[in-house]
């Protein structure tokens, strides 16, 4: 499969690596020259600067051809756009956003976001889990 | 018209909020920066309001339930897509209209997802070219 991860903090370098690992083509984007640069030296043509967020972005990075989009940056007005302009402009049949402020977890629905993953939710369930468990 | 909330009080954003003002609409301006918000001072008699525009209780805070329209002229295109569409989706706001600097995204919002946008990006360089060519421009 041929996969976009658009932000490439810690989650989306992890994330390119593991998938990479599986054997899947990824294309790591990011808008930030230093980070790209640095990456570049491990990770070679599987990361490009690009703003993933804008329509000529997602092009450069192949976004046509790509059968699932992640946007994992740490803005979510960006994750909403990347996925849009991935589903609706490119025709991207899968697309996953990630939420960092929990509150937008509703509104990403609400606009027929598909896939979207909380960290902070994520997390708070596990512990909260395990904090009940051992109070029971 | 009456009840107009702008988001981004930056020289677009509270110029158009004094002008409103003036006009006699009930302008309430969001900002995430206190700073911004003081390019309204003397003049300004409407509401003003802290906060970023993509959080749905700034935007119930800001009166949108009653709004009856919001023009969202934030930094990011990104933030005012955001806006724009919490707005028209979310809280039915009758007229939502967006700044979108980057003219092929524009026409996606305007075209796909039926937004009205305005790109000053295309505006001003249409003027510039009349400008170069001796035409007049309309301001």
């Amino acid at each position: 499969m041929y996969i976009i991860i658009v932000g490439a903090g810690k989650a989306g370098y992890y994330l390119t690596k593991t998938l990479m690992d599986e054997n899947h083509e990824v294309t790591l984007v990011d808008w930030n020259f230093d980070r790209v640069k640095k990456l570049e030296m491990d990770l070679g043509d599987s990361i490009i600067y690009a703003s993933g967020s804008s329509i000529d972005g997602l092009d450069l990075s192949g976004c046509s051809r790509a059968d699932i989009v992640i946007a994992l940056t740490g803005d979510d007005e960006d994750n909403l756009v990347i996925c849009q302009l991935g589903s609706q402009y490119f025709g991207v049949k899968k697309t996953i956003a990630r939420i960092n402020n929990p509150k937008n977890s509703k509104i990403f629905k609400i606009l027929g976001m598909g896939t979207v993953v909380s960290g902070i939710i994520a997390i708070s369930e596990i512990i909260d889990n395990y904090v009940t468990v051992r109070k029971s | 018209m009456n009840k107009v909330i702008i988001v981004g009080c930056g020289r677009v954003g509270s110029k158009m909020a004094i002008d409103l003002n003036n006009q006699g609409y009930k302008v309430t301006v969001i900002d995430r920066d206190p700073l911004a918000l003081r390019k309204l001072d003397d003049v300004f008699t409407g509401n003003k309001i802290v906060g970023t525009g993509i959080d749905e209780e700034v935007l119930i805070n800001a009166g949108i339930e009653k709004a009856s329209a919001l023009i969202t002229v934030a930094k990011g295109d990104n933030t005012n897509i955001m806006v724009g569409q919490i707005s028209k989706f979310i809280f039915n706001v009758p007229k939502v209209i967006l700044r979108i600097v980057d003219p092929k995204c524009k026409k996606f919002y305007e075209e796909k997802i039926g937004m009205i946008c305005y790109c000053q990006t295309e505006v001003s360089v249409n003027s510039y070219i009349k400008l170069l060519k001796g035409e007049e421009i309309c301001i």
